[in-house]
């Protein structure tokens, strides 16, 4: 018995056990338990609603909900509506994404087109951006005088010209946008398996007598499918659970996708729809994973997203060369650039639309009392919603890092063991869950105290939690990586000479992984200053970040200000993302 | 002092038996081999002992310490045991120059200061590489990384020492350097080396007793000379002969094994049963060829590798048989010759368990 015990006890009692133990328990109550919370929640009786029914309590099991969104009168508008336009928003930006940045790959992975360096740039550009800027400068550039603000915008101001409404507000405009801001998965991913692929796997195929279709199918196929499975399914979860393009341009056309009328239920109060609505999100990302990857055969093949072109044999385009990479460095580089300068030229105008000479004005950055408000940069308002997004961004980096190392350990060093594996696999829930969803159940899970901690409602350590949440994957994965060279032998040498870990950690480990730990903390940080769609569930008045002021600033008319705090996030991200760069770069 | 006993040690991974039942002794000072083909538990073996990997059964001690047992629930850490350990890789931290990397085992154990640089120098100095100090091993070649790797361990003066398969990454001439280097060392710090490798040459030259292994479990340990000249079975002088054994099936009668080749004779075998069915085990470099007499053949092909003549021959039955002899002239293919062999060379095995008859 006590040998038993003790056995055990040696076990148990090996550094990546604890840390994989640890890791196991916070994933949990971070993610499993929030999850299964709000799948109760929508079953139970909301505060609000108990008056509707004589006699029932608060916290009752009733259906109600999930009748008044399936099954009522009201469902055509909570629920049928919003679900048929996200289905078709998704399924044709889906197909449109897949389609421009898998044959943008090819032309730059494959063919002799010059200008590879600036396209790759302008496909990735609009990635890096928060979402919601291109549409806001999609707004700019589009409006017309017949639409809600009665101001033309950049378009009709110089050509006269008005387009139809349904170009500038509806479902067309947010399939477009989200084409533009997201067609970099499939580029990116289906651009780095096509370099890897080198001409002498064909070679050895035709040398064996097979035919190009056979060169195709056998050969090339199942080394761009991995990339093109992980980029359908970035692509396809990124569409059900867009949220601010659809917040731009759907709702001045009264158009709601689920994520948006999700928001609304919350801010009616109605929590109990936006439950059911989050449920039936989650199991709809849920289930279309689950399917491709049967489907394919594929478990694991959610690569992460690197990408570089290779100089491997390349087809000649011949003598159309030069105009076929002009014509596609326009294309790729207008969507990309022209944003940025449209951004520019709103938040430097006077008023809305109408670009004149005369209009032009530093107000909205550094003026004073505009409609109660301060230019961006001299705001009190502001420069709380910059040191807050700097301060959640930042600290969430850090604990994404040590998340990351943490289970990225774990997870090396116990490869292929039970507990690695539901590491990753609890990790990986995160990615199903779209933004709006996720918020809406950290709102379930923490507005009320939970024993003896207190109500985290508007307190930023509830932002930082669902941040932190929602970067898990991308942090577990990334510090699998760090860590899959590191936690072996390195290591091993190590405990020959010390019995402390920590040394061992301190020594070794860290500085090995210093790197790639570098770039997750600010791939996390960045990703998070430009978060919306969770945190616009969270925020209060308190806690406003960056892109929840510039939301609150369209919904108030007041869109100079609105370009101008999204200009300072794209500032944020581009030097993030130039920094990580630098230090993804070469390696010693 | 340490000497080092495994006793029923034992090693599943799931249901797969990597090492089984394992009965060692490791004496003070010595140089112990471990062979053995690919897979058949070397490196498991090390790992154990190191500490590194935990038994699922079995008991193994290091002097009078227990530093395993599993039925007490002792399991104690690496570095507590007193080992150094070389890994195939060299495992050298990337990030560390040569001398932050040697001067790593001192610093854990609070050696700081003057005394460290004065024993790092001279470790550096003992493995010649005093002049790479400052570099990364990155920018160093596979011998040198290798010296490195020994200079980390040796160091802090481990008493014992593990390699594994240290020389299997350098080339052939940097090996035979580094055997010699290795045996002077061992001379040197009087440190009991435990060592890995799946060249039979490199253990029969270098060891003081060995372990031949095979699929998990130890056929047989002794001295190289020993192993080599009454290996316990088939698998063993097989693995242990130079090139490749020659083996006839055959029957014996009287003095002789009668074999479909021919008669092949034996000596100094007390217990051979008249009748008996054996393998007949025949060293390449113990076969002669003459005019007659021996097992007659036909010559297949010959020719010279320096200073041996390697010819091999095709008996009436069929049988293949290489013969390496010193230099001679190249024999026309198709001629015939007859193979002999002295009866104290001829190596007798049971047919069924392959057991050497003693
Ligand atoms: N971590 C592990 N999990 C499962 N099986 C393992 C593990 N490590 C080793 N094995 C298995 O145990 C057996 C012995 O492996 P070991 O590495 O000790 O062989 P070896 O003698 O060192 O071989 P080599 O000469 O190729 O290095 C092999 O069959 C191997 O597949
Ligand atoms: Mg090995």
């Amino acid at each position: 018995m006590n040998q038993a015990l003790q056995r055990m006890r040696q076990r148990l009692m090996r550094p990546h056990i604890i840390v994989g133990l640890v890791v196991l328990v916070i994933l949990s109550a971070l993610v499993i338990v929030p999850v299964a919370e709000i799948l109760f929640e929508s079953f139970r009786l909301q505060d609000r609603d108990v008056r509707r029914f004589p006699g029932a309590e608060a916290g009752q099991w009733v259906l109600f909900y999930w009748e008044r969104v399936l099954a009522s009168s009201l469902s055509q508008r909570i629920f049928y509506g919003p679900l048929i336009n996200t289905m078709i928003v998704t399924v044709c930006f889906t197909f449109l994404a897949m389609l421009l940045g898998v044959a943008l790959a090819w032309l730059v992975a494959r063919t002799d087109m010059p200008f590879k360096a600036l396209i790759s740039a302008s496909v990735v550009l609009p990635y890096i951006l928060p979402a919601w800027t291109i549409a806001l400068a999609w707004t700019t550039l589009f409006r017309t005088d017949s639409q809600t603000l009665g101001a033309a915008g950049f378009l009709q101001t110089m050509t006269g010209m008005a387009v139809p409404d349904w170009v500038t507000f509806g479902l067309f405009p947010i399939t477009i946008v989200m084409v533009i801001n997201y067609y970099a998965y499939a580029f990116l991913l289906t651009t780095a398996a096509l370099s890897s692929m080198n001409r002498q796997l064909e070679e050895a195929a035709m040398m064996h007598g097979a035919s190009l279709w056979t060169i195709i199918r056998r050969v090339n196929l199942p080394l761009v499918l991995p990339a093109l499975v992980s980029s359908f399914v970035l692509t396809f979860a990124t569409g059900l659970g867009a949220f601010g393009v659809p917040y731009l341009l759907g709702l001045p056309a009264d158009v709601q996708v689920m994520a948006t009328y999700l928001y609304t239920s919350t801010t009616l109060g109605r929590y109990g729809d936006a439950y059911v609505l989050t449920v039936i999100l989650i199991a709809m990302a849920g289930i279309t994973i689950l399917l491709t990857s049967r489907l394919v055969g594929l478990r694991q093949s959610f690569a992460t997203m690197t990408g570089k072109a290779g100089s491997s044999q390349l087809i000649p385009l011949g003598r159309y060369r030069r105009v076929i990479g002009i014509a596609v460095v326009t294309a790729v580089g207008i969507p990309a650039f022209l944003p940025l300068g449209l951004m520019a030229l709103q938040s430097l105008q006077s008023g809305i639309g109408n670009f004149t000479w005369d209009g032009f004005t530093l107000d909205y950055w550094i003026g004073k009392n505009i409609r109660g408000f301060d230019g961006v940069l001299v705001d009190s308002r502001m420069l709380k919603a910059i040191w807050n997004t700097f301060f959640i961004s930042f600290v969430v980096g850090v604990i994404s890092v040590i998340a990351a190392f943490a289970s990225g350990y774990a997870v090396a060093k116990g490869r292929g063991s039970r507990m690695a594996t539901l590491i990753e696999q609890v990790a990986f829930i995160p990615y199903l869950v779209p933004g709006v969803a996720l918020g809406a159940v950290f709102l379930a899970m923490f507005a009320a105290p939970i024993g003896p901690l207190p109500s985290l409602y508007g307190t930023t350590t509830l932002l930082i939690l669902a941040c932190f949440v929602s970067q898990l994957p991308f942090a577990v994965r990334s510090g699998t990586t760090a860590m899959m060279q590191i936690a072996g032998e390195l290591e091993e040498a190590g405990s020959m000479h010390t019995r402390s870990w920590l040394t061992i950690a301190r020594r070794i480990l860290i500085p090995l992984a210093k790197r790639g730990l570098l770039v997750a903390f600010v791939l996390t940080f960045i990703s998070t200053a430009k978060e919306l769609n969770l945190v616009i569930m969270l925020v209060t008045p308190r806690t406003e970040m960056l892109s929840t002021v510039a939301i609150g600033f369209m919904d108030l008319a007041m869109e100079q200000f609105a370009n101008a705090i999204a200009l300072i996030l794209v500032a944020i991200t581009l030097l993030g993302a130039l920094v990580a760069k630098a230090f993804s770069g070469d390696r010693k | 002092m340490p000497s080092i006993t495994l006793s029923q040690v034992e090693k599943r991974f799931g249901q797969d038996v990597a090492v089984a039942a394992l009965d060692i002794t490791i004496a003070e000072g010595e140089f112990f081999s471990l062979v053995g083909p690919s897979g058949c538990g070397k490196t498991t073996t090390m790992r154990m002992i190191g500490g590194l990997e935990t038994p699922t059964s079995g008991r193994i001690s290091i002097g009078d310490k227990d530093v395993f047992d599993a039925e007490a629930g002792i399991m104690a850490p690496p570095a507590t045991r007193g080992i150094g350990m070389v890994f195939q890789s060299y495992a050298l931290w990337p990030h560390m120059t040569v001398r932050a990397n040697v001067g790593f085992g001192l610093d854990v154990r609070g050696i700081k200061g003057s005394e460290a640089t004065t024993r790092i120098n001279n470790t550096l100095e003992q493995l010649q590489i005093r002049h790479l100090a400052d570099r990364y091993p990155g920018e160093l070649s596979g011998g040198q990384q290798q010296r490195v790797a020994l200079a980390r361990e040796l160091i802090v003066g481990a008493k014992i020492l593990q390699l594994d398969e240290p020389l299997s990454n350098l080339d052939a001439k940097l090996r035979m350097e580094m055997r010699i280097e290795l045996k002077r060392l061992h001379a040197e710090s009087g440190a009991t080396f435990i060592y890995v490798t799946h060249d039979q040459m490199e253990a029969l030259t270098l060891s003081t007793r060995m372990a031949v292994m095979r699929q998990g479990v130890v056929q047989q340990v002794g001295t190289p000379r020993e192993i080599y000249e009454t290996p316990a079975n088939l698998f063993v002088a097989e693995f242990l002969s130079i090139n490749r054994l020659n083996v006839l099936q055959g029957v014996i009668k009287g003095d002789v094994v009668q074999s479909a080749s021919g008669d092949v004779p034996f000596a100094g075998v007390t217990n051979a049963q008249e009748g008996a069915r054996v393998k007949v085990g025949l060293r390449p470099d113990d076969l002669r060829l003459g005019e007659s007499g021996g097992i007659p053949s036909t010559v297949d092909v010959s020719f010279v590798a320096g200073s041996m003549t390697l010819t091999t021959v095709i008996t009436a039955d069929g049988n293949k048989l290489l013969i390496v002899e010193p230099y001679r002239n190249e024999i026309s293919a198709g001629a015939h010759v007859h193979v002999l062999c002295d009866a104290k060379s001829v190596l007798l095995f049971e047919d069924d368990s392959e057991l050497r008859i003693a």
